[in-house]
């Protein structure tokens, strides 16, 4: 097709770069520079899309992103994307267009049957309808009405374009580059402030570049060109067009997306910027009248059409009606249409819009005239406009609410002296002289505040006074929301069923939701509900505005944060040796942890089966580098230590250590590790993983706000330190071969002990004798950059004992034999050191952290939940993960038991030789030896399990200290 | 320390990053104490009697290696040869080991880690003191630098090779004639 509807001369396209594209299977040609709309106009397109509920025909209404009707899916060659606006997508070559919601064509859409129907389908029709049988809704309705309503389908393979999230700052930032904008922008960057000017349009300018008025001696869009130029020679401004800035948040962050071309390589920037102070300059958007069948191709906002002749070159239609309340945007819109060569009709003062004719484009409007006759006007364009919508909508994103006023006929920012300032048309100002002079002013005030300037009197603007015009209620479909088929009797009938409210009437019928978020409806649904309910429009108010402010790429909100940079991920020192040893890896909050390490061929299980049994009657390794580990110094570090832990440990000496209970202030256990004292001064304290970064914050806390007195301080040493644990029966015979400088036998190194040296001579170690699987065991702790140095070794001597690396899975099961603790399972944060079986570990010589509320009645009465151990009677049955402990199994049909308690882990023992579970049951440590049952509805089972000690594994600790 | 063994290295970074901007990130090994005091005015007179000039904010550099005081009550002494000095009174803890040092070179370095800090690397107060602890994505990350085409990045030892992966990603966005640089 060739683009029947370019003019020869004028627009802001190069006629040299020729684009191909296709619309729903069709051959068109378009220019660099044109948006998909202009290029679709120019090809003599108005049909592109079927209405979203009635499927009535839809063209291009608008020229910006407040389009409610256009919407299509775009094929770039790397995906489809649905539900974009013509009029914000930048034509490229080879672009594939679909039109949406139509079935088989959108010339013959047989979904516009509904229309037949349409009085049934009004606002409500569902919630009405679709109440019987109750199943019925998920079942059926729902997968029908969702599969009937909606916009387009979207992609499902993954979006290979590459996205960036990036920051910047400035003194001054401005939003919109139209008269105001560039006015305000120019003021600031010759004050010298760093200045960065946002434009969501390629080219800066705005309303200028359809303009046919002069600003100091020269047409309005050289003026918009010879600006934009200057900004180019001064380093203090940065330009960045193509840039949507969507939403404003506290203390002077704006949010905006930049869509980049594309022969860049991010195809969208998400830019976070702090300014010191924001103009948004942002315009207002043309409000389209309200009219019977006022949604036919061919009915254009009034500044839209001139936008299309002027900065692209096309020409809308060839017959024109004008239908334009505001006096100076007719008489625009008038000279615009005659220089394009445009037939043109008027409508006169006093004269109504009765409705429209023509199947998929308008061919004529139905008006009564002022004196009462009835006339016909052929067109095949209609150009209207009831007025100007400020965009001022980043304004109210931080709560503040805008006000309607009745001489501008639209929602206006109050004055303020916040972090954003709205000038020109983004506070009614609509004057073209008013709209530099209040940007410059604005500026001025902005400068004086920043001191960047001499304060100067700020004088604003006054916004413009606009017709009143209300919505014509004639018989018809007149549409307040054509997006969302919402028409005036929709809100009628809103507000005759009791949803008058603004946000009532807007979830009721659906006014303003979608895409364009009402743009273009929300003022003419204040003025509908005002006019049925005979409320003041003042009073109406409007929704909440949130961010964004168009829709934005998901993509850009994202950036590189894809895939395994999706999040930061640790990994411990001996990562790198893990892999080559063929270590299966899991995710445990950031770090990246060894699970297991399986052989040829092995399952899971079959691999912690075998590792276990290399512990309990070998040896075994196990990485423990993602322990937290404070290093405490000072002559108060025993002090301190002995406040923060509910433990007695003012003897331990030099060389030993104790395991330590942290509680918190409510008396309820917070942590568990361990404390080892490296010198007179000096503590070396390990926290559970999971709460390493918590504990570390505590113990600042407490060391700066509760005991400033004490002379103590903390370096986090986690990550220095790479700890690899030797457990088993051989461990001690692998530490002898790995050759430290002192003595390891048991009565050198006995349990709880930790000594300094090196190992051969060359490697700095600390070895703890500590164990968290209850067999003889030893933590090698050397500075993280020797890892890999300490596991070679480590498996090179220990082959001689068949050495076995073993993973988390190993390690829990090893724990859950030994009935040993683990944070979020056992240690959940509602549990005191007597509900873990732990009363020993509570000093009563001392005070600590938690003592006081410890003693609450509530946390000693009998009757709480006690951790204990179970084993099924069978001794074969897995006891059901997650099962809860009742008195009788689970019914067939019957409610649950009443439940006494819940299992926190759930093993197969390989040690025992029969599954293993630990729970919580109430009164727990008295019922040992009885039977109860564990089940779970969630399995559809029933264990009976007898009680047990928390521990079955080797309870003396007998292996322990060989 | 005895640190006659090699010291391997967190990350795989070394060398030119892929993507247009012609970064180098490398890493190498430096020692690293924290030097400590209980509260910024003990660690302030502790400093005056040791004749060292380091207020909050601030990097020194010494005959061998360089000094940042990025916290009231501490500050780092960093360096290749292992040799610190510990003023009087101080606590000092090695802390090498867990520290990834990563040095980013080219034209562009530091214009390129400025679209990702949370900080306003181009601000008169951060130009100035050319040391800063910020966020670079969600990674926590120490700066300095005497040129802005030689950037040095102190991260956790755990979070550096994920920290590499994510400059690189980074890296690959952007274009010669990026505006944003």
């Amino acid at each position: 097709m060739s683009q029947s509807h370019r003019m020869h001369i004028g627009g802001l396209i190069d006629r040299n770069r020729t684009m191909h594209f296709t619309f729903d299977g069709r051959a068109m040609v378009g220019y660099h520079g044109d948006t998909l709309a202009s290029a679709l106009l120019a090809n003599g397109q108005h049909l592109v899309a079927r209405s979203i509920k009635y499927h009535r025909p839809r063209g291009i209404i608008s020229a910006g992103l407040e389009e409610p009707s256009a919407l299509v899916t775009i094929d770039d060659g790397t995906g489809y994307t649905p539900n974009l606006k013509v009029t914000e997508v930048l034509l490229s070559d080879g672009l594939t267009v679909t039109s949406q919601n139509n079935w088989p064509n959108l010339h013959r859409d047989a979904g516009a049957l509904l229309q037949l129907g349409s009085k049934m389908i009004r606002a409500g029709f569902y919630y009405k309808t679709f109440m019987w049988p109750r199943n019925a809704w998920h079942k059926t309705y729902s997968k029908i009405i969702r599969k009937a309503a909606g916009h387009g389908r979207i992609d499902p393979a993954p979006d290979p374009a590459l996205y960036d999230k990036r920051t910047r700052f400035c003194d001054v930032l401005v939003i919109g580059s139209g008269p105001a904008g560039l006015s305000a922008a120019r003021t600031a960057a010759h004050s010298g402030a760093t200045t960065i000017v946002i434009e969501q349009d390629q080219h800066l300018g705005g309303s200028l570049h359809h303009s046919d008025d002069h600003i100091e001696g020269v047409a309005a869009p050289e003026w918009a060109q010879d600006t934009s130029a200057a900004f180019t020679e001064l380093s203090n401004v940065t330009v960045m067009s193509r840039t949507l800035a969507f939403g404003q948040y506290d203390h002077g962050l704006i949010q905006a997306v930049e869509t980049q071309p594309d022969s860049l390589n991010a195809k969208a920037i998400l830019w976070k910027i702090r300014a010191r102070r924001v103009i948004l300059a942002a315009g207002a958007i043309e409000r389209p009248p309200v009219f019977p069948d006022n949604d036919r191709p061919g009915i254009m906002l009034a500044a839209s059409v001139r936008q299309y002749i002027r900065k692209y070159a096309v020409l809308p239609g060839r017959n024109a009606v004008v239908a334009v309340s505001d006096p100076d945007e007719h008489a625009k819109a008038f000279r615009t249409l005659q220089y394009a060569g445009i037939n043109v009709q008027s409508l006169n003062d006093g004269d109504i819009i009765l409705g429209t004719r023509g199947t998929n484009r308008i061919r004529s409007v139905k008006i009564q005239t002022a004196a009462g006759k009835r006339r016909t006007l052929r067109c095949d364009l209609l150009c209207v406009s009831a007025g100007w919508m400020p965009t001022a909508h980043l304004f109210a994103h931080m709560g503040d609410k805008l006000t309607f006023k009745g001489q501008t006929q639209c929602l206006i920012p109050p004055s303020g002296t916040g972090a954003l300032y709205p000038v020109g048309g983004a506070r009614g100002v609509l004057n073209l002289d008013d709209c530099i002079a209040d940007g410059k002013a604005a500026t001025h005030q902005v400068l004086g505040e920043l001191e960047l300037h001499k304060p100067k009197v700020w004088q604003q603007m006054d916004a413009t006074p606009q017709p009143i015009q209300i919505p014509n209620p004639t018989k018809g479909k007149a549409f307040v929301d054509l997006q969302n088929d919402v028409t005036l009797e929709d809100v009628a009938q809103a507000t005759q069923e009791g949803y008058d409210d603004i946000e009532l009437a807007k979830r009721y019928t659906t006014l303003g939701m979608g895409t364009d978020q009402g743009k273009t409806s929300w003022t003419n649904g204040i003025l509908a509900l005002s006019d049925i309910t005979g409320r003041k429009t003042e009073d109406i108010g409007h929704t909440t505005y949130r961010p964004p402010y168009s829709p934005v790429s998901i993509g850009a909100l994202i950036g590189a944060e894809t895939g395994p940079n999706m999040t930061p991920i640790r990994r411990t020192p001996f990562h790198r040796a893990f892999e080559t040893a063929g270590c299966v890896f899991q995710t445990s909050g950031d770090w990246l942890y060894s699970r297991y390490f399986p052989k040829d061929g092995e399952t899971m299980a079959q691999s912690i089966d075998r590792e276990v049994r290399a512990v309990r009657s070998g040896l075994g390794c196990v990485d423990m580098s993602t322990l937290g580990k404070v290093d405490v110094k000072g002559p108060d570090a025993l002090e301190f230590l002995s406040r923060l832990y509910s433990n007695n440990f003012a003897t331990i000496k030099t060389g030993r250590l104790r395991y330590g209970l942290m509680l918190r202030e409510d008396g309820y256990v917070f942590d568990d590790g361990t404390i080892a004292r490296l010198g007179e001064d000096h503590f070396l304290v390990t926290m559970t993983t999971a709460n390493a970064g918590s504990v570390w914050r505590y113990m600042q806390r407490l060391a700066q706000i509760e005991w400033p007195e004490l002379d103590v301080s903390f370096t986090s040493v986690t990550d220095h330190w790479a700890s690899l644990a030797i457990a088993g029966p051989d461990a001690r015979n692998l530490l002898e071969a790995l050759e430290p400088n002192f003595a390891v036998d048991r009565d050198s190194l006995p349990f709880a002990s930790v000594r300094e040296g090196t190992l051969a001579g060359d490697l700095p170690v600390r070895v703890f004798s500590v164990s968290f699987s209850g067999e003889l065991s030893y933590e090698l702790n050397v500075p993280s950059g020797y890892a890999d140095v300490l596991f070679e070794r480590v498996m090179k001597h220990g082959a001689k004992w068949n050495i076995t690396p073993y993973g988390l899975e190993t390690l829990d099961v090893l724990r859950i034999e030994k009935g040993h603790l683990s944070v979020d399972t056992e240690i959940d944060g509602r549990r005191t050191p007597m509900d873990l079986g732990m009363g020993k570990l509570v000093s009563k010589k001392k005070d600590f952290i938690g003592r006081a509320l410890l003693d609450r009645p509530a946390l000693q009465s009998d009757g709480r939940a006690q951790l204990i151990g179970l084993t099924p009677i069978d001794k074969k049955t897995m006891i059901p993960y997650a099962a809860h402990l009742t008195k009788t199994p689970l019914p067939q049909d019957a409610d649950m038991p009443v439940s006494q308690g819940y299992l926190t882990a759930s093993v197969h023992s390989p040690s025992l030789g029969h599954p293993f579970a630990l729970a919580f049951l109430q009164n727990g440590q008295a019922r040992i030896g009885q039977r109860i049952w564990a089940v779970s509805p969630v399995a559809q089972a029933s264990v009976e399990v007898e009680i047990t000690p928390s521990c079955l594994y080797d309870p003396k600790g007998d292996r322990l200290h060989a | 320390m005895l640190d006659k063994l090699p010291i391997n290295n967190a990350t795989d970074a070394t060398g030119y990053l892929n993507g247009p901007l012609e970064l180098r990130l490398d890493e190498r090994p430096l020692f690293i104490q924290s030097i400590q005091a209980t509260d910024a005015q003990f660690l302030n007179t502790c400093l005056k009697k040791a004749a060292i000039e380091l207020p909050v904010g601030s990097k020194r550099k010494p005959d061998d290696g360089i000094q940042l005081r990025l916290w009231p009550n501490k500050y780092l002494d960093i360096n290749e040869s292992g040799q610190h000095v510990l003023p009087k009174g101080l606590n000092a803890t090695d802390i090498g080991h867990g520290q990834s040092c990563l040095r980013l070179r080219g034209v562009n370095a530091l214009h390129f880690l400025a679209n990702y800090t949370v900080a306003d690397l181009r601000s008169q107060p951060i130009r100035k003191a050319a040391v800063l602890r910020t966020k670079i994505g969600h990674y926590d990350a120490l700066l300095w630098w005497d040129s802005t085409r030689d950037i040095h990045v102190l991260v956790d030892r755990s979070y550096a090779q994920s920290f590499v992966d994510y400059i690189r990603a980074l890296a690959l966005r952007h274009d010669p004639a990026d505006k944003s640089l």
